[in-house]
């Protein structure tokens, strides 16, 4: 994981990324690179990566690895980390989030989350790859957090991808200006779109936006000609219920081209992250969604006409 | 149409304690009876005297026969295996009875001469024998002893015939009957002539290799590429309408459940407490790859080989595809699909195999016939098999580079006399000196490797020689004369280095943190890895995780391991000029880096003393990352170069599982090799390291959990989650 931001000045826009994962294989199609930008105007309640929510870098503290050496205690200008009876306690409420502990941080227990990169190193690792995406048709993809958040930098990457002839792909909430949409759309081979509930009402308490943006966005994408796969996170409680299923049906009737959509049942592995990234989630955690019920929703959707369902099941086998 | 099942569970109700007590006392019998013959004569008609008094065994629901029988040795018999091991345990013994492991014959040549033929090929080759040429008596009495030792399995194969027909008498299903007489019919074929029909040269193959095996003792006879020289046998079955494809494939099967069991017996590694003069022997079936004249050697049979391993469950044998551009894609994606599934399937890359091999002056011809034989070693079948090779502890070189020549622990003198810590002022002076200790290691190996051979060689002139002698008509060349080939042709052997990723994170470690960060001199980092990082947790701690280490692909770790692997090469070829024989560099630690761990101090990649060193052409435990990023790392060792090794792979099988993930681990495979990767095998992650991961997360933070949209690391999931993967995993 990315870390210590740092580099040369230059007028170029920088990303904050706070993951790369090669070989990623379920977000596009082949093997791919995933980027993930950091900084999310939405705030789901079961989001799987809340270290991405944040707009700065922020420290990362997973317990196990601690060995009590005290190194983070005597660095930390804000007196935020002390070692008492053999133990480490970290004061989040002083943390300034500068990240001097995690550099000395020897064990890596303290990771700072967030790093300033350039397109140019974000190209330069991407291409590490190239022969793995020419054997499987893959490519780069963008996701986040919500990379829209970072157009300009967006904007640097597709085209430094497409100078290279990369496929790409951008996976995003919808939400951000059509502006933005509208100067990377040249740049994109796919966008992965969520659709995280058709509910407003529900949309909003659950991810804290209203979802005006994000299916207007989609209907003038889908009229601009680019290339879409729906993604629907189905959470077990919130919208696994046959009225979502019936308005996913309508909207997707009402695109154009017939875009596959995917459904990714809920899962639990952004808990302990937001743990270590000291942001417990105050919402009782929602259930796993149990692959049996993921078949059958699958199944309502495609008795409704949907004719291009896929169900990602990879979290759950 | 073949009950395996039942072939199986015979094998299965074989008590492991159950010995070759026969074998054993025909073996000591007769070392006293011919002790007066000529060497060669002896051991044919020790061989002969095997190959009669033996019990051949047959069950009723036999197809290929060559079982043998094992008894539960009672109090008398166990007195007698205390007082003769060399009958019950090692391979290649006893020492008055030619015997040798891990070789190749040409069984193309079996196949197509016959017992018989192979019979007159040497009384012929005794009657060209000019009498005064000076090893002509002794050529004459090699010659007599393989035609002895041939009438021998001749006569056994007709044992084996009569039995089956008294055992076919007894049987009152008349599919039983049936099967168990043509089953004779084809023992008692090829003891006449050669065989006519897959049926027969499975039989003669069978027989042959428990001759080799079982009552002279050897392991790891590995069967060569089975698809091309079984072909025109099956080709001709299926086309004269003699077998369908399906029945050819239950055949194939049967080979498959009968080679770990004539005697008994399924290899279980190094657990298996099985007393046997073939213990912990392997069976290995290479298929695919290109032919001689550099076409496309995949046929119907190298496909009906694979559907025959996917119907048998024992851990062996071992099918070895060979890859090369151009390989039928059906065929290709079935040994994916199996070696994604588990089975015991593991691919080569004909391009750099092909190329390593003519490097070290190989005919390309000779080259593209290559098959697996044990240890990751590629053999040419019938070619001579290097009898010798050695393994390298490369991170303990990187210590003694440290402590000028001298031993951690015992300050010793054990390898060259390279500067003192402060006299190394850049990392290029280190370097040079760890080059020293390579070159210093290799040099005392490379004399004692040539005086091997000599020895070998001197012995062989006096009479004791190696392969043992049936097949020896199956080697270029020994029918010849009487030098076996530990003295005819060039002596070589490969030099296998154990810890190359332990190696190449040291010296990273090293470079970083004395010459490029200046955290600690030489000298105080040698006195903290002598005291095992006592007191130095955090340091230790950013060794492990503050250094960039093998299997990362950033450029100044590429650039490492070529330079390592370069190293290794040259002084490898530098020691074999040196003495006259030829050495050639190897990656591969077997399980010494296990053993050598044990013995090792701490090392400078923050490994403490005593702990495993990294495995094969993998990164060191604890560092793994994506396999894309690893397939390039390891892509730098020098391939083209190296004639044997390998690269074990562990795997997340739910990357490959569904739609479009065999073709996801076709793509890995493929790249690897467009890299330059010389072979691959997939370890998909067991359940027993999840339960590890959960109780010791500190070892196990590189496994990586793919979920839908990220990844994650195991050991950072919530426990239920953890838990519940682990239920998962049991199903993949």
């Amino acid at each position: 994981m990315p870390d210590e931001g740092a580099g040369e000045p230059t007028n170029s826009p920088k990303g904050l990324i706070f993951d790369i994962k090669r070989f990623a294989i379920h977000d596009g199609p082949g093997i791919r690179t995933a980027f993930f930008l950091k900084g999310c105007p939405l705030a789901c309640l079961w989001c799987h990566n809340p270290e991405g929510i944040a707009p700065e870098p922020e420290i990362f503290y997973d317990a196990q690895f601690c060995i009590r050496c005290g190194a983070c205690a005597n660095k930390c200008p804000q007196g935020a980390h002390s070692i008492a009876a053999g133990d480490h306690i970290y004061h989040r409420e002083l943390c300034r989030g500068c990240g001097a502990c995690a550099r000395r941080c020897p064990s890596q227990a303290l990771r700072r989350v967030g790093r300033e990169m350039a397109a140019a190193e974000l190209i330069e690792i991407a291409l590490r790859d190239r022969p793995f995406y020419e054997r499987s048709g893959g490519g780069i993809t963008l996701s986040g957090g919500e990379p829209m958040m970072q157009a300009s930098f967006v904007l640097e990457v597709l085209s430094a991808a497409k100078v290279e002839r990369l496929h790409t792909c951008v996976d995003t909430s919808g939400f951000a200006p059509w502006s933005d949409f509208a100067r990377v759309l040249a740049y994109v081979d796919l966008f992965l779109y969520d659709v995280k509930d058709t509910d407003a009402l529900r949309h909003q308490a659950n991810t804290g936006v209203d979802p005006g943006l994000v299916l207007d966005n989609l209907a003038r994408l889908d009229r601009a000609g680019a290339n879409l796969m729906l993604r629907c996170p189905i959470i077990p409680g919130v919208n696994d219920n046959e009225e979502h299923f019936r308005r996913l049906s309508q909207l997707w009737k009402s695109l154009e081209k017939a875009p596959v959509m995917e459904i990714l049942p809920h899962h639990r592995m952004g808990e302990a992250k937001r743990e270590r990234i000291g942001k417990a989630s105050a919402h009782a955690p929602f259930p796993q969604a149990a692959p049996q019920s993921a078949q059958g929703w699958a199944s309502t959707l495609r008795t409704m006409g949907v004719t291009r369902v896929e169900l990602n099941l990879s979290h759950l086998q | 149409m073949y009950d395996l099942a039942a072939i199986e569970k015979t094998y299965l109700s074989a008590p492991e304690e159950a010995v070759f007590l026969e074998r054993a006392r025909i073996v000591q019998e007769t070392r006293s009876k011919f002790a007066g013959e000529l060497p060669g004569i002896r051991q044919g008609k020790i061989i002969q005297e095997l190959c009669d008094r033996v019990s051949v065994v047959v069950s009723p629901d036999d197809v290929l026969l060559g079982r043998v029988l094992e008894q539960v040795p009672c109090g008398e018999d166990e007195k007698f295996i205390q007082e003769h091991p060399e009958l019950f345990y090692e391979a290649g013994v006893p020492g008055w009875l030619d015997s040798d492991s891990l070789y190749i014959p040409d069984w193309n040549h079996l196949l197509e001469k016959g017992l018989q033929g192979m019979v007159a090929e040497v009384e012929s080759h005794r009657r060209g024998t000019a009498t005064q040429a000076p090893d002509a008596l002794k050529l004459d009495d090699m010659l007599e002893g393989i035609s002895l030792s041939l009438h021998g399995v001749s006569r056994l194969a007709l044992r084996y015939a009569d039995e089956a027909r008294r055992v076919a008498g007894e049987q009152e299903d008349p599919a039983a009957r049936a099967r168990l007489l043509r089953a004779a019919d084809c023992c008692a074929a090829i003891a006449q002539r050669p065989p006519a029909s897959l049926q027969e040269a499975l039989q003669l193959l069978i027989l042959f290799h428990m001759v080799l095996s079982c009552l002279i003792g050897g392991r790891d006879v590995a069967m060569g590429r089975m698809d091309q020289y079984l072909r025109r046998f099956y080709e001709s079955d299926v086309a004269g309408g003699k077998l369908a494809r399906d029945e050819a494939v239950e055949l194939l099967a049967v080979m498959m459940l009968m080679l770990p069991q004539m005697a008994g017996r399924e290899t279980t590694g190094l657990a298996c407490k099985k007393r046997s003069p073939n213990r912990n022997s392997h069976y290995y079936i290479t298929v695919g790859g290109m032919t001689a004249n550099g076409e496309s050697g995949v046929n119907d049979l190298s496909a009906a080989l694979l559907a025959a391993r996917r119907l048998v469950k024992f851990r062996e044998p071992t099918l070895s595809v060979r890859y090369f551009e151009g390989i039928d894609r059906g065929f290709w994606a079935e040994a994916v699909a199996a070696m994604r599934d588990s089975l015991p399937v593991f691919a080569y890359n004909d391009a750099v195999v092909i190329a390593a091999l003519t490097s070290h002056g190989m005919a390309e011809r000779r080259a593209r016939d290559y098959a697996h034989c044990a240890c990751l070693n590629c053999f040419i079948p019938g070619d001579d098999c290097p009898p010798l090779r050695q393994n390298y502890n490369v991170p303990s070189l990187i210590l003694l580079a440290m402590n000028q020549g001298r031993s951690l622990e015992t300050d010793e003198q054990v390898g060259a006399a390279t500067p003192a810590p402060g006299g190394m002022i850049d990392f290029e002076d280190f370097f040079k000196a760890f080059r020293a200790q390579l070159q210093f290691a290799l040099d005392r190996v490379g004399a004692r490797l040539a005086a091997q051979y000599g020895d070998m060689a001197a012995s062989s002139k006096t009479g004791r020689a190696g392969y043992p002698l049936p097949v020896r008509c199956l080697f270029n060349g020994h029918l010849d004369g009487v030098q076996d080939y530990r003295s005819r042709h060039d002596w070589y052997s490969d030099q296998f280095m154990v810890g190359v990723a332990t190696t190449i994170d040291s010296l990273l470690a090293i470079r970083q943190v004395v010459y490029t960060e200046k955290q600690a001199s030489l000298d105080a980092f040698r006195k903290m890895l002598a005291g095992n990082f006592e007191g130095e947790e955090a340091f230790r701690q950013y060794l492990r995780q503050r250094v960039p280490s093998f299997g990362s692909d950033d450029a100044e770790v590429l650039e490492m391991i070529r330079r390592v692997a370069q190293a290794w090469r040259e002084e490898v070829a530098q020691s074999g000029a040196a003495h006259g024989i030829r050495l050639r560099p190897s990656f591969y630690s077997w399980l010494y880096n296990i053993e050598m761990g044990k013995r090792t101090p701490a090392t400078p990649d923050g490994r403490r003393a005593g702990e495993v060193l990294s495995a094969d052409q993998t990164p060191a435990q604890g560092k793994g990352r994506a396999p894309t990023e690893v397939l390039r790392s390891i892509a730098q060792l020098a391939h083209r170069h190296t004639c044997s090794g390998g690269t074990t792979f562990r795997i997340n099988p739910s990357h490959f599982k569904g739609e479009g993930g065999v073709e996801r681990l076709q793509t890995l495979i493929e790249t690897y090799f467009a890299l330059g990767g010389l072979h691959l095998q997939f370890i998909p992650v067991q359940k027993e390291t999840l339960l590890d991961a959960v109780r010791h997360p500190e070892r196990h933070r590189d496994l990586m959990i793919r979920v839908t949209g990220f990844s994650a690391r195991f050991v950072e999931l919530p426990p239920d989650a953890q838990q519940e993967i682990i239920q998962r995993a049991e199903y993949a």
